[in-house]
C-alpha cells in the first residue's frame, strides 16, 4: 500500500522538516480535499512545527483555521438560538458529531470543519422539535414530496431544514441509524448523555465514539472519511487516557454496536498508527464469520480512507466506492424497500439531470 | 484543452490546468504580463489550481456548457459555453474571497498615484467600473476592480492588478476613451448582462508588489449632466459601508473589526458625484497633490 502524503504527514509529522516547496503544495492540496486542512495546522502546532510552515503554505493554513474557528462560534450561536426555540417545550435535544466535540471542546474539535449541525431528539418529540424550529426560522430544504416521504418513513432523521436568514443546516435525528435493518436503543443512550445548564446535550464518550463509527463504517459516504478516522483517532485517545478500553468494549456489545467498533479500532491502527490494546476485539465476535470477508474489507476500506484528491487515490478507488456505496444501501434497507426507492430515484434523475448542490453552513462564503 | 499557464497576480500563484481553446487568446491578452516562464514555476507552490472546461463530450453538441474547477472541487452550477472567460474570473475571485483569509477583503475597487490610495466601494450601476477602467488609463495605478485586499500585519492595501471587468454600457464608453490591445470580446446574456473584460496597464502589473497604506475611501456615483460633488463623509458612516461590502469580516472576527477600523481611521473619506470624467481626473489628480 501507498501511503499519501498528507496521513504520512498524520502519522509523523515531524517529516516537513524535510520538505520542499512542491511537497507542501501537494500536502495542502490533499489536505483541503479532505477538510483537514484547519487539523493539519493543528497537528503541526501540537508538535511545535509551525515554524517549518513556509510562508505560501501558511497562508493557506491559517485561512482554513480562521474559517474552522468562524465555524465554531456559530455552533455555540446556532445552539444558543436552538435552545431558546424550544425552551418551555420540555424537549432537551443532544448535539451529535462535529456540533458535540465543538461544543464540548474536544481534541477532536480542533480545526474541526462541518457543513451541518445535527441534533438528536426522542422520536415521541421530533413533531414538536420541528414546529418550534421552524418558528424560530429553520424551514425545510427537500422540495418534493418524494424525498420528504423518503425521509420520514425509512431514515433515522426528518429531511435537513436551513434557517431563513442565516443559511445554516441543521439535521434532527431521532436515531443514529436508519431505522430498518438495524435498531438502536435510543433508550439507552439517553440514560448515559449528560446535559448543561442550558439543556444542550451530549453523549457520553463511549457512545459518541461508536456514533461516529457507526456512520462512518455502515453507511455508504466515505468523501470526509479520513476526516471522520481522525476524529476516531483523537476519541480512542480520549479512551486511553481515561483508561475506558473495558467500558467501550462493553458499551459496544450493549448496543449490538461491537463490529462498527472493530472497523474503527482496525483502520485508526492501520492508517493512522492509532494506539489500540493489543487483542481488543475478537473478528469472529464482532460479527466477522465469513472467511475471507475481513481481508475484503480491508482492500476496500483502505482504498477509501484516503484524501479524496487525484494524487492519492488507487485505480481501483471508484471500485471500492461504488462496492461500499451499495453495502451502505443494503446496510440500511431491506432489498424490498430498497429497490422500488432507487426505480423512482432513477426515473427522477432521468428528468432532473443537475448536480447536487454544495450545502455549506456559510452559503454565502 | 490542457493549457498548463502559470499566472502570478500580485500575492497569488495560479496554474491554469484546461481551458477551453476559443478563449484562450484573449485569457493571453487579458493577463499578458503576468504569465510567468513555465522553468521559473517548476517545484513552486501554487495557490490555485484552476480549470474550466466543457461538461461533458455530448453536452458539446447541445447546449455546450463549462464548468469551473478549483484543484478538484466545483463550487458552481456549470455556464453557456460562450461563458468560459467570464466564469474564470468569477471562480478567481471565488477562490480568493473564500481562501484567501490572510487578508481582510472589500468588494471595492482600489487604485493609487503616488502615496495616495483610494478604495472606492460601490455598488453595481454606480459606474464604479468604468472610473476605474478611466482613472487607470488616466495613469492611476490599478490595484483591482473588485477586491481590495488589506494585509493585517501592517494595514497596506495588495495590488492584483486583475482585468476590470466592465458591463453593458460601460463597455462602450471604455472602448470610447482607450485605443489598443485592451480588451477582451463581449459576452453576451450572462447574468450580470453583457461583460467585457480589460487588461490592467503595464505600469499596474510592473508595481504590483508595492503595496500602499490606503489614504482615501471614495463612494463614486454617476448622475448624467451632474457637476462633481464632493461631500465628505462621517467615518463611522464609512466603516459600516466597508464591513458591509467585506467578503470576510465576519470569517476574521475581531482582527477583521480591529483592521477595518485601522483603515477607516487613516482614510479620508467622501461621497463624489460625477458626470465627466476630465473633472474627476482634476479631482483624483489634486488629491495626489496634495499630499
Amino acid at each position: 500500500m501507498t501511503t499519501s502524503m498528507l496521513i504520512q504527514v498524520l502519522r509523523q509529522p515531524a517529516i516537513i522538516r524535510d520538505f520542499h516547496l512542491h511537497d507542501w503544495d501537494l500536502l495542502i492540496r490533499q489536505a483541503r480535499s479532505s477538510g483537514l486542512l484547519a487539523r493539519l495546522f493543528h497537528v503541526l502546532e501540537d508538535e511545535k512545527l509551525t515554524t517549518h510552515i513556509p510562508l505560501p503554505a501558511l497562508n493557506h493554513l491559517t485561512s482554513a483555521c480562521k474559517q474552522a474557528q468562524r465555524q465554531h462560534q456559530q455552533v455555540f450561536w446556532e445552539t444558543y438560538q436552538i435552545q431558546k426555540a424550544l425552551q418551555g417545550t420540555g424537549v432537551m435535544p443532544v448535539l451529535l458529531k462535529g456540533a458535540a466535540y465543538i461544543y464540548r471542546n474536544l481534541p477532536c474539535a480542533q480545526g474541526r470543519t462541518l457543513s451541518d449541525i445535527d441534533i438528536l431528539v426522542p422520536k415521541s418529540d421530533i413533531k414538536k422539535t420541528e414546529m418550534h424550529l421552524l418558528m424560530a426560522g429553520w424551514i425545510t430544504t427537500k422540495a418534493n414530496d418524494y424525498d420528504k416521504m423518503y425521509y420520514r418513513e425509512w431514515t433515522h432523521e426528518i429531511p435537513p431544514i436551513q434557517h431563513i436568514k442565516r443559511g445554516t443546516v441543521l439535521d434532527v435525528h431521532h436515531n443514529l441509524f436508519p431505522v430498518l435493518n438495524f435498531c438502536i436503543n435510543t433508550d439507552k443512550l439517553w440514560r448515559r448523555a449528560s446535559f448543561d445548564e442550558a439543556g444542550i446535550g451530549t453523549l457520553c464518550l463511549e457512545d459518541m465514539l461508536l456514533h461516529s463509527a457507526t456512520h462512518l463504517f455502515l453507511e455508504g459516504d466515505f468523501e470526509h472519511g479520513l476526516r471522520d478516522l481522525t476524529d476516531l483517532d483523537r476519541l480512542f485517545l480520549m479512551v486511553g487516557e481515561q483508561r475506558r478500553w473495558e467500558a467501550l468494549k462493553i458499551r459496544a456489545f450493549t448496543l449490538g454496536l461491537a463490529l462498527p467498533l472493530f472497523y474503527a479500532a482496525r483502520y485508526c491502527h492501520k492508517i493512522l498508527g492509532t494506539f489500540v490494546p493489543e487483542n481488543y476485539l475478537d473478528a469472529y465476535e464482532c460479527g466477522i464469520r465469513a472467511t475471507g470477508k475481513l481481508q475484503m474489507m480491508d482492500w476496500l476500506f483502505l482504498k477509501v480512507l484516503i484524501p479524496f484528491h487525484p494524487s492519492a487515490t488507487h485505480p481501483l478507488h471508484g471500485v471500492a466506492i461504488y462496492i461500499l456505496y451499495w453495502r451502505g444501501h443494503f446496510n440500511r434497507m431491506p432489498l424490498r424497500i430498497l429497490l422500488p426507492h432507487l426505480a423512482k430515484k432513477a426515473l427522477r434523475s432521468l428528468f432532473n439531470n443537475k448536480t447536487s448542490a454544495q450545502k455549506t453552513l456559510t452559503p454565502h462564503a | 484543452m490542457e493549457l498548463n499557464l502559470h499566472l502570478r497576480t500580485g500575492p497569488f500563484h495560479i496554474a491554469i490546468e484546461e481551458f477551453e481553446t476559443p478563449f484562450v487568446e484573449d485569457l493571453q491578452r487579458l493577463y499578458h504580463y503576468q504569465i510567468a516562464a513555465s522553468q521559473a514555476v517548476k517545484n513552486a507552490f501554487i495557490d490555485f489550481r484552476i480549470s474550466v472546461k466543457a461538461s461533458s463530450f455530448l453536452r458539446r453538441f447541445y447546449r455546450p456548457q463549462v464548468s469551473f474547477f478549483c484543484d478538484t472541487y466545483q463550487p458552481f452550477y456549470p455556464l453557456p459555453y460562450s461563458q468560459t472567460l467570464p466564469m474564470f474570473e468569477w471562480g478567481f475571485n471565488w477562490c480568493i474571497a473564500t481562501q484567501a483569509h490572510q487578508f481582510l477583503q472589500f468588494h471595492a475597487a482600489g487604485l493609487a498615484r503616488d502615496n495616495v490610495m483610494v478604495i472606492m466601494p460601490a455598488p453595481p450601476g454606480s459606474g464604479k467600473s468604468t472610473l476605474t477602467a478611466a482613472l487607470m488609463h488616466h495613469g492611476w495605478r490599478l490595484f483591482s476592480d473588485e477586491i481590495v485586499m488589506i494585509r493585517p500585519t501592517d494595514g497596506h492595501a495588495v495590488p492584483l492588478a486583475r482585468p476590470i471587468n466592465l458591463k453593458n454600457d460601460s463597455i462602450d464608453i471604455a472602448q470610447n476613451l482607450f485605443t489598443g490591445n485592451y480588451f477582451s470580446q463581449r459576452f453576451q446574456d450572462t447574468h450580470k448582462g453583457t461583460v467585457a473584460l480589460m487588461a490592467p496597464s503595464r505600469t499596474s502589473v510592473d508595481l504590483v508588489d508595492r503595496t500602499q497604506i490606503p489614504t482615501h475611501i471614495v463612494f463614486p456615483r454617476y448622475e448624467a449632466g451632474a457637476r462633481l460633488e464632493v461631500t465628505s463623509m462621517p467615518q463611522a458612516e464609512a466603516l459600516m459601508e466597508l464591513v458591509t461590502n467585506s467578503f470576510n469580516y465576519h470569517m476574521l472576527g475581531e482582527e477583521g473589526v480591529k483592521l477595518a477600523m485601522d483603515v477607516v481611521d487613516g482614510c479620508e473619506c467622501m461621497h463624489l458625484k460625477y458626470s465627466d470624467f476630465d473633472d474627476v481626473f482634476c479631482f483624483f489628480d489634486s488629491l495626489a497633490n496634495a499630499q
